[in-house]
């Protein structure tokens, strides 16, 4: 048998939801505006906040680590640490920012007791925006998604249907519509995409690609 | 729809969580030395009492925490909640059960 030819291209990196073949789509009177997100880095970061030691290195890499259940703290170029536990953190970073991202955290945190793992290709990421949009996830998720507990900014951890998800509420679109980021393991990509798409269907479904 | 008040997250939907049984049971330390019923009674043997029961409940869906609960088993009413490694800050069922035996 022949030896496979050796090859110097990279694996083509296909997102979660790729299989669906999504098309842009709006019909008239859509409220609810869905799109499959492009890949980010996203290391997840174990570490007793009380070290403060490793914090001040951190800070001078540029992560501060949001210390208030459900905090998301923004870094410089749209990076952002999110609050997932008492000492565990999701950092969301440019996906050509992983290499980078984990050798400068690696330094900044040796010596110190942590867990750096990168999970980048362990989730996926669906935007869901619009008037309703809390009322599409409310179908299905617990949290109390009012305005007053959960604002711009927040992240917490919950259930979409049968799936874990980490939901994020990002700054408001540009007519004041509110915007969410759902995030869940890649092999529930699918599922949380058809879900999130049924519940939507009674206030007008529009796809964004 | 029931609330439980995650030390950490704040007050959650039940379906956010797990219940891990009966809370401070200690590991032996002397498990060399133990006969096959004292390794029974840890193992096995839980108190399930009508009233007063402390708790471990984990936070399965949400931070990935355990802590523990007391709970009054008859109106399902969480009467605390604290942290692993702390004391429940409610009449605590367990001295007073102490308390019966040796009476006795
Ligand atoms: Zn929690």
């Amino acid at each position: 048998m022949a030896e496979p030819a050796a090859t110097t291209q990279t694996p083509v990196r296909r997102a979660a939801l790729d299989a669906l073949g999504l098309t842009a789509a709006a019909p008239a009177g859509a409220q609810v505006t869905l799109r499959a997100l492009a890949d980010v880095c996203r290391l997840n970061l174990r570490l007793d906040a009380g070290i403060g030691a490793a914090v001040a290195a951190l800070a001078a890499a540029g992560w501060t680590l949001p210390t208030t259940a459900g905090g998301v703290a923004k870094a410089a170029d749209g990076r952002r640490a999110l609050w997932l536990g008492p000492d565990e953190w999701l950092l969301l970073a440019p996906l050509d920012a992983r290499e980078a991202m984990l050798s400068a955290l690696g330094s900044a945190l040796a010596g110190h007791h942590h867990a750096l793992v990168d999970l980048t290709d362990n989730y996926a990421g669906i935007e869901i925006a619009g008037r309703p949009a809390a009322d599409v996830l409310a179908k299905g998720c617990p949290l109390d998604l009012d305005e007053r507990a959960f604002p711009s900014g927040r992240v917490a951890q919950s259930l979409l249907g049968k799936a874990d998800m980490i939901l994020e509420r990002r700054p408001d679109g540009a007519d004041g519509v509110p915007v969410y980021q759902v995030t869940v393991r890649r092999s529930f990509a699918r599922y949380a995409w058809d879900w999130l798409a049924d519940g939507a269907l009674e206030f007008g479904l529009a796809v964004a690609v | 729809m029931m609330l439980i008040e995650c030390p950490w997250c704040g007050p959650r939907d039940q379906s956010e969580f797990r219940c891990g049984g009966e809370a401070h049971i200690v590991r032996p330390t002397d498990s060399e030395g133990m006969s096959d019923a004292e390794w029974a009674d840890y193992v096995f043997m839980r108190k399930n009492p009508k009233g007063i029961h402390h708790e471990r409940w984990f936070h399965a869906h949400g931070c990935r925490r355990w802590f523990n609960m007391t709970r009054d088993t008859v109106s399902d009413r969480i009467l605390a909640v604290y942290k692993v490694g702390e004391t429940s800050p409610v009449g605590d069922g367990a001295a007073a059960e102490a308390g019966a035996e040796a009476s006795k």
